[in-house]
């Protein structure tokens, strides 16, 4: 190769090869550049902010007649969300969604606004396709839904728990979607979040009555249990069996969770309180469940059938040898479609069944089998004929 | 020397790029799955909202999440003189993965949080693994900075593992999951700018650098004779490196393989030397990424984790690359 | 003694950590325009010698001169435009070609943020050619022998236009052609008026091309002076530890041992 060609290569190259003048060029260039997306940031900033405060979709919303007026709603994270009226197209999603589904499925005008949902939780889908013949029709959003896929669905409204809010709700909101988070999580937050949801759909009176149903539930079993002696109380364990996770496991709930939050209501005292390690279920071993020597032991599991469980438990010679074991005192949590124990409205019958198990003195004369199909009257307003067919089946656990 | 074939064919690549960032605008799951109508931006306002305040942001977050990944792998492989190291080796990635799970777990997920810890951890990891390494009283400068990084990232994955088993199941595990994973679904302007200052001014420090990086490889005492201080210009270019990196991390999570595969493939197809080999990784690590992330925001209802979609194409274009007959061209 | 290009004045010089004193006491005077040769048993502290005038290793005692200026005081870019080094071995990690590789004598002439130019790939060109390797500046230099990648480092260091030129072994790896060869490029610097200062520990190779040598053993200086009067059968028996004889034959000095 001569050094003339090589040269001349050279000369030809583009200009980001070219000697430093050029570069110092470019350099300037960029650093223009850099000002402007400065500039442009705090521009950005200024404009997110004007959205907040309520710049609002000129066509996401399809008012309905006479209900023009704007709606201004605080939502579970404590954040203003204003709506040009009453949404027609609602949308669930996020993490954990199933919650929140399940919540606004006891409002029963507004299943039909529901375009679109998240991933289903266990067994819900059956329940729900059979109380709401729509419900296999939705959109099914999957675990993680794009932000894009969601605006597809054309939401006047997107329903999600706080979880999801810092992320996807960001994402949504800059999209000018509006996002009302609720949580369902506490009796406390089934209060709330009901009368945002009435609040939100239009629908105040029937978040009433569920929160009445609620209390009403609620103050018979304290009422029940009022003067109750603390050392009449049975010590209590809670356990979650986990069989994905090696041979045996078992999990202890959080303090904050619903699990210890219903056996205290129960009137029962939590053995495990203290012990947790992080804020999800707290693995433990068989000598720390020997050591706790409880009065009560619960078994819930939401993978393999507790019944199950139970009775291979009693099978087991270590554990025949606890003494909740040996007076009979070894119990499946039940559950029809779904574990009762869970932030699930199914929390009311769990909460009867534990104050019934943990003192059947105090509620002779309780019949489960009748707090079921009120329950989903009152609740879902589903007939009997469905409840037959449905949940009656699929019942388990030690009733 | 830089053949003129050669700033033709990264010229191609850099039209290549834009043409994609082009076509990728109007790719998404509105208002149908695939493909958006340009026309559609003048009547349909949430199609124009979509467009500039989530697929912009996002398609730059993506070209330069590539371009930093790339260049910083290029520079980290030229400065250890190591074709296997990468942007997350000496701690960086774990630190950042650390950070960032830290903060969900204590702090709340709130993003402008996350993004800071993410940041801070990943220097913190490197100034821990730099620390460690000239304390080690084993092996050359090199070795024990592999060694120190090892140490480093193990110590930090330990703790992640830790937090993992912390975090609360519904709302804070997959949080930390997806993040790990990889992915800008989450991305908005106001994610975005914050970094783009270190960002842009670490790549063009390194852009600006290239050719003297083909120096610094070189033995110390070769480089320092060339009239070179070899630590104080490596420390700004690793700086800029992980600066950078720290920054990319911080907004998309772990995405795996672009800082090791892509400045394998520039070389390859640009030669070795640093001043064609940088822009062209630059230039193909931010196609890679964005193709990936079309694909994780088109083809499913769900997104797809980034990071799983890059490593799958990097991890099998390092093999095909490996087992190519051209590797042996040279010989 | 004070006109020479590089002057050590009793330079000490022991590793960090190291226990024992790796140099001892060296004083020393390189003429511009000469080849020096320094020659010694392996272990004798002749790299170390090399990496002291280079600056890159600092004197525990005393003090190391390049042109008048000590050579700590040199800014790292001036002095790289008067110094280069020809490494013994090079390791590269990746597939560079022998043109990049040479042009990357042109750093300490080029800024922080520069690239090389026009002239820069002229002046490299013009080593290769010089070094006889104007056949190979497109091949990558992972596929060249070892003596072809010596004439590399070499085209590399004068792609540096240094007024001193030190080298290390540099014939270790050469064959006779290729030593020849290099003889041959080197004598012509020197006549260019570029000053070398080489390692070595073969005598032969010392006797052939140095103007003057310097015998180290053990860290120590033993002799300084000009290649006839130290190139001697006594100072090398001393220096090598075993006997050694030096004849002259057809007006060369070959070396005998046993």
């Amino acid at each position: 190769m001569s050094l003339k060609r090589l040269k001349s290569g050279r000369v030809r190259s583009s200009f980001i090869y070219g000697p430093a003048p050029k570069r110092l060029i470019s350099l300037a260039l960029i650093l223009a550049l850099l000002t402007f997306i400065h500039a442009a940031a705090q521009a950005a900033d200024t404009g997110s902010a004007a959205t907040e405060v309520g710049t609002l979709p000129e066509t996401t919303i399809n008012a309905d007649s006479g209900t023009s007026s704007n709606l201004l709603i605080t939502d579970g994270r404590g954040q203003e969300v204003k709506l040009p009226g009453l949404p027609q197209r609602i949308l669930i999603t996020g993490k954990a969604s199933f919650m929140v589904l399940d919540a606004v499925y006891l409002f029963p005008d507004i299943r039909a606004k529901i375009v679109g949902k998240g991933k289903d939780g266990q067994g819900m889908d059956a329940f729900l396709s059979a109380i709401d013949p729509e419900y296999p029709n939705k959109t099914s959003l999957g675990r993680e839904p794009s932000p894009e896929q969601i605006a597809a669905c054309k939401p006047d409204v997107v329903l999600m728990k706080k979880a999801s809010a810092e992320t996807l709700g960001r994402s949504l909101e800059s999209l000018g979607i509006p996002v009302v988070c609720v949580d369902f999580e506490t009796p406390e937050q089934y209060d709330r979040d009901l009368a945002i949801l009435g609040r939100l759909l239009g629908q105040e009176a029937r978040a009433k009555t569920l929160s009445d149903l609620i209390h009403t539930r609620l103050n018979l079993i304290a009422d029940a249990l009022a003067g109750l002696d603390e050392t009449k109380k049975p010590r209590v364990l809670l356990l979650y069996y986990d069989p994905q996770n090696g041979s045996v496991s078992f999990n202890v709930p959080p303090t904050a969770w619903m699990q210890t939050l219903l056996v205290k209501m129960a009137g029962g005292r939590p053995l495990w309180e203290g012990t947790q390690l992080g804020q999800g279920w707290t693995k433990t071993g068989f000598e720390q469940i020997a050591a706790w020597d409880a009065d009560q032991i619960f078994i819930v599991s939401y993978f393999a059938n507790p019944d199950k469980v139970v009775a291979d438990l009693k099978a087991d010679e270590h554990w025949q040898a606890l003494r909740a074991v040996k007076n009979g005192n070894l119990l499946a949590f039940p559950g029809d479609l779904l574990s009762w124990d869970q932030p699930d409205p199914r929390w009311v019958l769990g909460l009867t069944w534990l104050a019934a198990r943990m003192h059947p003195e105090l509620f002779r004369g309780l019949d489960m089998h009748a707090e079921v199909s009120r329950f989903f009257k009152d609740f879902y307003g589903v007939d009997d004929s469905i409840i037959d067919k449905i949940i009656r089946p699929a019942l388990y656990g030690n009733l | 020397m830089l053949k003129p074939l050669k700033s033709h064919a990264i010229l191609l690549l850099g039209i290549g790029l834009l043409l994609l960032l082009f076509v990728s605008l109007f790719l998404g799951r509105y208002p149908e799955p695939y493909f958006m109508s340009p026309r559609l931006l003048q009547t349909d306002s949430m199609a124009w909202r979509l467009f500039c305040d989530l697929r912009l942001p996002r398609l730059i977050a993506a070209a330069l999440v590539g371009m930093t990944l790339a260049a910083a792998g290029t520079v980290f492989q030229t400065i250890f003189a190591n074709p296997l190291v990468e942007p997350g080796f000496l701690g960086v990635t774990p630190g950042a993965a650390f950070g960032a799970a830290f903060c969900i777990v204590f702090l709340g997920n709130q993003a402008v949080m996350v993004q800071i810890f993410a940041a801070g951890f990943a220097v913190s990891g490197l100034l821990l693994s730099y620390a460690l390494a000239t304390r080690m009283r084993y092996g050359g400068w090199i070795l024990r900075l592999v060694l120190a990084g090892i140490a480093v990232s193990a110590l930090f994955s330990s703790a992640l593992g830790i937090l993992k088993y912390l975090a609360d199941p519904l709302s804070q595990l997959p949080e930390i999951t997806f993040w790990l994973l990889g992915g800008l679904s989450g991305i908005t302007w106001g994610r975005l700018l914050p970094i783009l200052p270190v960002v842009i001014i670490s790549l063009v420090i390194m852009l600006l650098m290239r050719w003297r990086l083909n120096a610094l490889g070189l033995d110390d005492t070769t480089a320092f004779s060339l009239g070179l201080a070899p630590a104080r210009e490596r420390a700004i270019l690793l700086c800029a490196a992980v600066a950078a990196t720290a920054a990319v991390v911080s907004i998309a999570g772990m995405i795996g393989w672009v800082g090791l595969i892509i400045p394998h493939l520039a070389r390859r197809c640009f030669g070795a030397d640093c001043r064609q080999a940088m822009p062209a990784a630059m230039l193909m690590g931010a196609g890679l990424v964005v193709g990936c992330d079309d694909v994780a925001r088109c083809v499913m209802a769900s997104e797809i984790p980034l990071g799983i979609l890059t490593s799958l194409v990097g991890a099998t274009g390092f093999m095909v690359l490996m087992t190519s007959g051209a590797l042996q061209r040279a010989q | 003694m004070l006109n020479g290009l590089l002057t050590f004045t009793d330079v000490s010089f022991t590793y960090p950590g190291g226990e024992r004193e790796v140099s001892r006491g060296i004083n020393l005077n390189v003429a511009p325009g000469t080849i020096t040769a320094i020659l010694g048993p392996n272990g004798a502290g002749k790299t170390t010698f090399l990496n002291l005038a280079l600056g890159w290793l600092q004197p525990q005692a005393g003090h190391i001169m390049f042109d008048g200026k000590t050579v700590e005081s040199w800014s790292r870019r001036e002095l790289g435009r008067q110094m280069a080094l020809v490494p013994q071995r090079e390791n590269s990690a990746f597939e560079h070609t022998v043109l990049e590789t040479v042009i990357l004598g042109r750093t300490p002439h080029l800024g922080l943020l520069e690239m090389p130019g026009n002239k820069d790939f002229a002046i490299a060109q013009a080593s290769i050619e010089q070094c006889g390797l104007a056949a190979f500046a497109a091949r990558s230099v992972n596929c060249l022998s070892g003596g072809e990648l010596q004439l590399v480092l070499l085209a590399r260091a004068l792609t540096q236009e240094p007024r001193l030129l030190l080298l290390d072994e540099p014939f270790s790896h050469l064959d006779l052609a290729n030593k020849s060869r290099l003889m041959q490029v080197i004598r012509t610097l020197a006549a260019n008026g570029v000053t070398i200062l080489m390692t070595t520990h073969e005598p032969e190779i010392a006797a052939a091309i140095a103007t003057h040598l310097v015998l180290m053993r053990e860290g120590r200086v033993q002799k300084i002076g000009e290649l006839h009067e130290v190139l001697t059968a006594p100072l090398l028996s001393e220096t090598y530890g075993i006997p050694v004889e030096v004849c002259e034959v057809r007006g060369r000095k070959v070396v005998l041992w046993c």
